[in-house]
């Protein structure tokens, strides 16, 4: 009788450990299951904020570095001072040209437009259309001068180009045949901004030994850069001495070229921006260095410049922002600095 | 917890199953409602992905019969374009009503606003398009139409790309909740095992408190039956329902069949030392009777032959000899006649007047015999032989030797405190107190313990009877001084069963 009282202990006692165990194990399961639901709830589809302001951004290139991290800059800072940076035509099933793109902010009712300018008059015209519809626009990294435009936010180019041929005359220096360089100076086509680098550049070594010529690359197409580049090169049966590329596409494919046609150590490049191929081809010699350009800072001047613009109904024609010169000293600390930001 | 208990005990059985089934059922119940209102928030979740999607391919067909409305009127002026224009222009702008309006970091969103602007302007264009047709302004509206044109495809793009992207997040989205289901559907066979189990917990723990109590009725109904029911512990009650009562009613009946056995242990007691009792009473008459029939050889045949004496002693007209004969007749019949017990005072006086004319007789008439008796207690009922043996003491030990005075012997009988007493005096040579005392510890052959070669019956054997008779509610009492003579005082109770008229 005993004995199959405490059986039987022993079997409830079991039995309720187990169901414990098991209840536990439940509710454990129901918290993690509501978890799960309530976590699909606040994946991000409901969840947003809100800004009172939007502005556009439309670069020439939206694939270049440049364009890329002063979007990413734009954002941020945008973000901080409650106002969306969109930069129009991200991810659409189709590929707007940067005019269309501007219509479509127009359309879109945006608070401000940040263009990277240039000196179309169609571009004029889009830019008269959006003052009409009340919507300022500032120009970022390439004006477009004479139109209607509240700022331009860029280097200045003048001492950029007088740079760029310190620049060329140190990369001269160095060299063994110090006598009679060539140098050749890529530029975009239909960007004035460079045209004001490569004129203060002309200007700079009048009378040095170095000999400079300039060819515009079109780069209206995908991929068209780098083909023009190599068709450039492929023209000299001699490499020239010094290339200096005023945009961060030319620098990389020239980069590109010159490793490929081993010309390292024969061609010193000078290049713009410090986007990450650049950087390691000055860690590797390949290139002398880079003048380069602060997008934050860039970012700041933009957004504030069109804030100021919407507040007050005026704003500063003109901001600059220094550049910064990236060599061999220094490039150790931009390359941390880009592994962690994602760019210069 | 204990309120709880305390309620459960004092249910009836058939409440306290309805209870189980109901707690079992409930748990089962909320645990089902639970995952049921979960799986089916993730099931509107689903739906609702997928209606976006649907709501935008319909906007998308609104504004296309929109701009198929517009086109037709712009080419042709008809009315049926004009209305559809107009029709799908109202739907298209109740739908816009319902999208983002605001500046958003989210991406989706952020497309509606844009697909909303430029909806709004596309309405704008489309209307300054319509009212420049019916002004007849061919550049205007060719103008306004090109504008609307580029913005119907950047509104289709946008649709397009929206549609995409909402796809892309539903996708994943779907992937999760397909995972989730998945899940829940584990998670459901996981609280039905469990939920399963806790209810044979809760039935075996709560049929367990209902069967408990009648299963240590059992147990305890055997135990009775195998064992003294007076070792028997009550049985706990458990609860206070149906088999509360009966435990209660069991232990009730234990109780009841323990206090029978004492009783009749004690009835069975009483009845032996009655038996007892009665049974020494018997010992001591028939040692009494078996010394006279002793004493007296054939009393019977003598008593017959004495009154064939006495008849013939009056035929001859020897008087005196024939009640000599009568007496010495009468003395022997009350030996034979009274072999029972019980007899009157009278009965035993008589045959102290025979035994005392036979004594006169034979001692010459040297005893003078007192008495002085109230006739009211001559009907108590007291044992027989008891008078007889004292004053044949008193004539053996007291007064037979007597020389120098008359032999006296004196009985009385009166009432003292509610006693018939009894009181047989003589004038002989009375005793010392030894004797007395041992006379009166019952001590066998005290008196007549120097004479045992007599067939008498001794003074402890009447003492004896009188115990037994009496339960040693008698009280006897022996004066004595030497020389001058004794005086045995026996106080009967006078009883009603023991007073005969």
């Amino acid at each position: 009788m005993a004995k199959k009282a405490n059986r039987d202990r022993v079997f409830l006692g079991i039995l309720s450990a187990f169901t414990v165990v098991m209840l536990a194990l439940t509710v454990v399961g129901l918290v993690v299951f509501n978890i799960q639901v309530n976590n699909y709830e606040a994946s991000g589809i409901d969840a947003y904020s809100t800004y009172s302001r939007i502005y556009a951004y439309i670069p020439s290139n939206p694939d270049s570095t440049v364009s890329e991290n002063l979007y990413q800059a734009l954002r941020e800072y945008g973000l901080q001072n409650d106002c969306l940076v969109e930069r129009i035509g991200d991810d659409l099933a189709t590929s707007y040209s940067k005019e269309e793109l501007i219509a479509i902010a127009i359309r879109s009712k945006v608070s401000g437009i940040i263009l990277e300018g240039d000196d179309s008059e169609e571009t004029a015209a889009l830019i008269s259309q959006a003052g009409a519809a009340d919507i300022p626009v500032v120009t970022v990294m390439t004006d477009a001068p004479g139109t209607g435009r509240c700022s331009f936010i860029g280097l200045n180019n003048y001492s950029v180009g007088v740079k760029y041929s310190d620049l060329i005359l140190d990369a001269a220096e160095d060299r063994e045949d110090a006598s009679d360089l060539n140098a050749l100076v890529i530029m975009s086509s239909g960007a004035s901004n460079e045209s004001v680098i490569y004129g203060a550049i002309q200007e700079q070594l009048q009378g040095s030994s170095v000999q400079i010529e300039s060819v515009s690359i079109d780069s209206d197409s995908a991929f068209s850069t780098e083909e023009k580049v190599i068709d450039l090169l492929d023209e000299y049966t001699e490499m020239p001495d010094i290339i200096v590329c005023l945009s961060d596409i030319t620098t990389r494919c020239v980069y590109q070229s010159v490793v490929d046609k081993n010309g390292v150590g024969v061609t010193t490049i000078i290049g713009y921006y410090g986007s990450d191929t650049v950087l390691e081809g000055i860690e590797r010699g390949a290139i002398e260095a880079t003048l380069s350009v602060d997008t934050n800072q860039v970012a700041q001047y933009c957004v504030d410049a069109l804030d100021e613009f919407i507040v007050r109904g005026n704003v500063s024609e003109y901001y600059s922002t220094g550049y910064v010169l990236i060599d061999e000293y220094n490039v150790s600390g931009y390359m941390q600095e880009t592994s962690v930001e994602g760019g210069v | 917890m204990k309120w709880i208990r305390k309620r459960f005990r004092h249910l009836q059985i058939r409440h306290k199953l309805i209870a189980v089934f109901l707690v079992t059922s409930m748990v089962a119940f909320m645990v089902n409602l639970f995952v049921y209102l979960s799986l089916n928030r993730m099931l509107s979740r689903i739906d609702m992905v997928y209606s976006t999607n649907m709501s935008l391919n319909e906007f998308a067909d609104d504004i296309a019969l929109m701009h198929a409305g517009l086109t037709g009127y712009l080419e042709t002026k008809s009315t049926d374009d004009l209305e559809q224009y107009y029709k799908y222009s109202q739907e298209v702008y109740n739908k816009i009503q319902q999208f983002n309006d605001l500046p958003t970091d989210n991406i989706l969103k952020l497309r509606e606003r844009n697909i909303r602007k430029i909806s709004e302007s596309y309405i704008t264009s489309a209307e300054s398009a319509v009212r420049a047709k019916r002004g007849r302004n061919v550049q205007s509206y060719t103008r306004y139409y090109k504008e609307c044109s580029e913005m119907y495809s950047e509104i289709n793009t946008y649709i397009y790309s929206l549609n995409n992207e909402t796809f892309r997040i539903n996708s994943e989205s779907f992937n999760t909740l397909i995972g989730s289901l998945r899940y829940s559907e584990m998670l459901c066979l996981s609280i039905f095992i469990i939920v399963s189990l806790m209810n044979v917990l809760l039935i075996v723990i709560l049929t367990g408190t209902i069967t408990k109590p009648l299963t240590s009725l059992s147990a305890k109904a055997n135990e009775i039956s195998v064992r003294n029911p007076e070792n028997v512990e009550p049985l706990e009650i458990y609860t206070e329902d149906e088999v509360g009562n009966v435990t209660r009613a069991f232990n009730k009946m234990l109780a009841s069949i323990k206090e029978y056995i004492v009783k009749i242990r004690e009835q069975m007691v009483t009845e032996s030392a009655m038996k007892e009792k009665s049974l020494l009473m018997e010992n001591h008459l028939k040692d009494a009777q078996l010394k006279y029939l002793q004493a007296q050889i054939n009393p019977h045949f003598l008593f017959n032959t004495l009154n064939a004496g006495a008849q013939l002693a009056m035929v001859e007209g020897a008087d005196r000899t024939g009640e000599y004969i009568s007496n010495m007749a009468d003395f022997f019949r009350y030996n034979v006649k009274k072999d029972n017990e019980q007899v009157k005072i009278s009965e035993e006086i008589e045959l102290v007047d025979s035994y005392i004319y036979i004594m006169n007789v034979r001692y010459s008439g040297e005893i003078k015999f007192r008495k002085d008796l109230e006739e009211d207690l001559l009907g108590v009922v007291m044992p027989s032989m008891i008078i007889q043996p004292i004053v044949e003491n008193c004539v053996k030990h007291g007064i037979m030797d007597l020389e120098d005075r008359q032999k006296e012997i004196a009985l009385y009988l009166y009432e003292e405190d509610g006693f018939a007493t009894i009181e047989v005096s003589d004038n002989g040579n009375g005793m010392d107190e030894e004797t007395i005392e041992k006379i009166l510890a019952r001590e066998p052959s005290s008196v007549s313990g120097e004479h045992t070669d007599e067939k008498s019956v001794g003074l402890a054997n009447v003492l004896s009877r009188l115990d037994i008779f009496f339960d040693n509610r008698e009280q006897v009492e022996i004066k004595s001084t030497i020389g001058e003579g004794t005086r045995v005082i026996i106080r009967i109770p006078m009883e009603k069963e023991t007073c005969t008229e």
